[in-house]
């Protein structure tokens, strides 16, 4: 996918249903950004979502969409192998609609590197390899073994009690505070 | 005769669960309850640390699709605010996020 086609898509995503902030990522390379957060901001979230993602394949698991409700709106992750997009949207019960469009992006992001690489003549077995190699979009964190996971760990942390019905569940919430219920009504029996 | 656990697998139905002061019950028995318990504990802490990136604090819900199974929770306080509480569900097959979270509310109501 060319640069301008890739910007144009994401553009389009961006301004879809009650959408407003969009960000692509490979592994912690930030790709697209239209989200109104610094740039230090957007890079910590990319790298937190790395670290979410490395958590779950050192449990050997491979969660593929997350999403998540705050009182400032929600967000969606959607993964896939080296690339993530986040989407920021404020319609909570348009939530599988804009699943659906990342996904969707990101199956024919990938494909479309792929038909770059075989244009130039490659098998297929080849063109899947050039297409996602490091070369091709380099990953700024060289030597990502050796850094600390801070967030990993933490997760880790969290995570390792005994696993049973009765281990450790802390509230999200401090005492006191109160959730966004977005469009969800709070039973009045609780 | 099949457990609750089987039936609901079979059916590919949310089993529920929910969690409050530490503790996780539900009808699916101790390994599926575990198991809720295990899944929510991480899926919080990631709605918290991209909260903390955001400076959004306050997290209503969290949901996840792995393969063929979804997964969530949703977070309610009572009236008082002073005893937060979990309900969630596992279910196992790609459940739209929004049938999966409306069908955990019901359940929280009913």
């Amino acid at each position: 996918m060319r640069s301008q086609v890739l910007q144009a898509n994401l553009n389009s995503l961006r301004k879809s249903g009650s959408v407003f902030g969009l960000v692509m990522a490979r592994e912690t390379t930030v790709m697209f950004s239209d989200v109104a957060f610094s740039a230090k901001a957007v890079t910590g979230i990319v790298q937190t979502v790395d670290d979410i993602i490395f958590y779950y394949a050192k449990e050997h698991r491979s969660p593929d969409t997350f999403a998540f409700g705050y009182d400032g709106g929600n967000l969606l992750l959607v993964t896939d192998e080296f690339f993530r997009l986040i989407v920021w949207y404020s319609d909570e019960t348009g939530i599988d609609r804009v699943t659906r469009s990342a996904r969707s992006f990101l199956k024919d992001y990938k494909a479309s590197l792929i038909t770059d690489q075989l244009e130039k003549g490659l098998s297929l077995v080849e063109a899947e390899r050039v297409a996602f190699s490091e070369a091709e979009l380099p990953d700024v964190l060289d030597g990502e073994d050796a850094l600390a996971r801070p967030v990993t760990e933490r997760i880790s942390a969290r995570a390792k009690g005994p696993i049973d019905p009765t281990s450790p569940i802390a509230p999200v919430l401090p005492p006191g505070a109160k959730a966004s219920q977005n469009n969800y009504p709070v039973p009045p029996s609780l | 005769m099949r457990t609750t656990l089987e039936e609901a697998l079979a059916a590919r139905e949310p089993r529920f669960f929910r969690a409050s002061r530490g503790e996780a019950k539900g009808t699916t028995g101790e390994h599926d309850t575990a198991r809720f318990a295990e899944n929510l504990m991480v899926l919080q802490e990631c709605a918290v640390l991209l909260g903390e990136q955001m400076e959004m604090n306050a997290v209503s819900y969290g949901v996840f699709q792995e393969g063929e199974e979804t997964g969530g929770f949703i977070f309610e306080t009572d009236a008082s605010g002073q005893s937060p509480h979990a309900w969630g569900a596992l279910v196992n097959r790609r459940m739209p996020f929004r049938e999966c979270l409306q069908r955990i509310h019901d359940q929280a109501g009913g």
